[in-house]
């Protein structure tokens, strides 16, 4: 009687297992297909810039990431990948383009009066308030990697960048699924042996 | 840090570097370190290993994708790491396209069944 359910039990495991590895194959599939498609844009980019105009030297100096990754650990031991794409959450780019529009002000208001005879009246605020908006982390964060290239850059780069934020997201459910299956994979041989050793005082 | 979420590090030829980084991956810590290499014709072996060890300890670190060529070169410390944390992703490159029966964890869901367990 035990061996039928632990042999249910294996069964169950087995198809959870191969069901896991179906789903692995279509998403590396589609995985797969986009970083083409996006390797395709970039070389376009190439041919439109010039060769030199994509690659490694253009890279920021200053880089933040743009996409985390939260991991969650399951009963069973297999990790769940969440990509959490901060950087692109347009209500949040909406809340940061607005105050940065009245910081612009201010700062005219003060060259103004710099030029003019109340040069020295406050010279120590506009040269505070300059350097804000680099340091915050708001402001680092919302640099677009696209930037590195130039400011008016074309669209199959836009296109390149969009194909390896669809990637992104597809790593980040392949990797939960790999998990999946490696958590499996320990079920299936604890199960298998506690078998082998029921047989064993049975037989 | 952890609150917010780990990073994805990058490892491969340039191309799939700079789409990755393109994306938003790329990070530059306090001591200038980044999460990612570009690995040319002249990158040592020694370096590629590393780095891909000072990946797999960076506590900052949830996924690493890398591409299944170099991966081929590091091989042993890929097949080593039997941690969930940080997941390791095998991924093709341009001259090189993915290969299932070389990734290091489709090898170890294949080598589940032996003919005795069959029986």
């Amino acid at each position: 009687m035990a061996e039928l359910a632990l042999s249910r039990e294996l069964d169950e495991r087995l198809l959870h297992l191969l069901g896991a590895l179906e789903a692995l194959q279509g998403k590396r599939d589609e995985f797969n297909s986009r970083v083409e498609q996006g390797w395709f844009s970039l070389s376009r980019s190439r041919f439109a810039m010039g060769c030199k105009s994509v690659s490694a030297l253009q890279y920021g100096a200053c880089m933040e990431p743009l996409v985390r990754v939260r991991a969650s650990e399951g009963e069973s031991g297999q990790v769940a990948f969440q990509v959490i794409p901060e950087g692109w959450d347009p209500s949040a780019e909406a809340a940061e383009g607005s105050p940065a529009v009245e910081e612009i002000g201010p700062q005219d208001q003060v060259l103004r009066q710099r030029k003019g005879p109340g040069k020295t009246e406050d010279p120590g605020s506009p040269l505070e308030a300059a350097p804000e908006p680099p340091d915050s982390p708001k402001g680092a964060s919302s640099q677009d990697p696209l930037t590195w290239f130039g400011i008016l850059v074309p669209q199959s780069l836009r296109q390149a960048q969009s194909s390896f934020k669809e990637g992104i997201l597809l790593a980040g459910e392949i990797a939960s699924l790999q998990s999946d299956l490696q958590a499996t994979r320990a079920q299936y041989r604890a199960l298998l042996e506690r078998r082998r050793h029921l047989l064993a005082t049975e037989g | 840090m952890a609150g917010r979420g780990k990073l994805i590090a990058v490892m491969g030829d340039e191309d799939t570097v700079t789409g990755f980084l393109l994306g938003g991956v790329g990070e530059l810590n306090k001591h200038r370190k980044p999460n990612f290499l570009v690995v040319e014709k002249d990158t040592s072996l020694t370096e590629i290993e590393e780095t891909f060890r000072s990946f797999l300890s960076r506590e900052d670190i949830g996924i690493i994708l890398i591409n299944q060529f170099i991966a081929e070169l590091i091989r042993h410390v890929l097949d080593a790491h039997t941690r969930s944390l940080p997941a390791v992703l095998e991924i093709p490159s341009k001259e090189h396209p993915y290969d299932a029966a070389k990734d290091s964890i489709l090898r170890r869901a294949r080598g589940m069944f032996t003919a005795e367990d069959l029986r």
